[in-house]
């Protein structure tokens, strides 16, 4: 009990530092995926999309 | 290292004689809302991110018959994004690396986003990081590359790229207060996760 008292404090106690930092690595990552894949689902402007057609036309 | 790096090379616009223009042009628009994702955590404001996507494909198109088919697509396009960024984009926009304060303002939240205060803090706190750090960090992390992946579009040693994101992960944790008993901090599970160790 006494050790989970102490190490429920802010992570900069050693013993406590390498456990939380894996989880805090994971929480950071999940944060980051989270933004990321919230702007991959958006919608891709019309004008990149048009640019592809004018491109292909282009070509031919 | 997997990606070719066609950009030095000048544009072609020759068809690949692998790989129909038709079919090159479906797998690329396929690729457009990862390009897009990797082009906003970089720079930061979407409508400068998406002209840099604008500018990629363009140089995709140009260079097509470079890349060869069955090969990572992705992997090829963010090598050219990345290029594009460093090369062109980034020495004719300034207001890139205003990282601090002034790009709050313009951060890229739409209005039906207002509510998801995380998207804006991420936002602001990867344009806080070292942009050699940013991008390994979102190459491993958000876009599922492996190390040797990310290595090979930032042209660096997959050591490099590891440190990079250990160092960007420290330094973004701290700014978002992960850890910490605070608004942004874990939630009640990883929290208890952190308590019972």
């Amino acid at each position: 009990m006494t050790m989970t008292e102490r190490d429920s404090k802010p992570p900069h106690s050693n013993a406590a530092s390498k456990k939380t930092s894996a989880v805090v690595n994971k929480a950071v990552s999940g944060k980051l995926k989270a933004f990321y894949d919230e702007i991959a689902g958006q919608q891709v402007p019309d004008r990149l999309l048009e640019l592809l057609d004018k491109l292909d036309e282009q070509s031919k | 290292m997997t990606a070719a790096l066609p950009v030095s090379a000048a544009p072609a616009n020759r068809s690949n004689p692998l790989m129909p223009d038709g079919d090159f042009k479906l797998e690329l628009m396929k690729q457009l809302s990862s390009l897009r994702a990797f082009a906003i955590s970089l720079v930061g404001k979407i409508d400068s991110a998406d002209d840099l996507v604008q500018e990629t494909v363009m140089k995709a198109w140009a260079n097509r018959a470079s890349f060869t088919p069955g090969t990572n697509l992705r992997a090829w396009l963010f090598t050219i994004l990345r290029n594009e960024f460093y090369t062109v984009f980034r020495k004719r926009r300034r207001e890139v690396e205003d990282a601090d304060g002034a790009i709050a303002a313009r951060v890229g939240v739409h209005p039906e986003q207002d509510g998801h205060m995380d998207l804006a803090d991420m936002q602001l706190a990867l344009a806080r990081l070292p942009v050699d750090q940013r991008e390994a960090l979102v190459l491993v992390t958000a876009s599922d590359m492996s190390y040797e992946e990310a290595a090979a579009v930032c042209g660096v040693a997959v050591g490099t790229i590891k440190s990079r994101v250990n160092r960007a992960r420290a330094k973004l944790s701290e700014m978002l207060k992960v850890g910490e008993a605070s608004e942004y901090g874990p939630d009640a599970a990883t929290q208890a996760i952190i308590a019972s160790h």
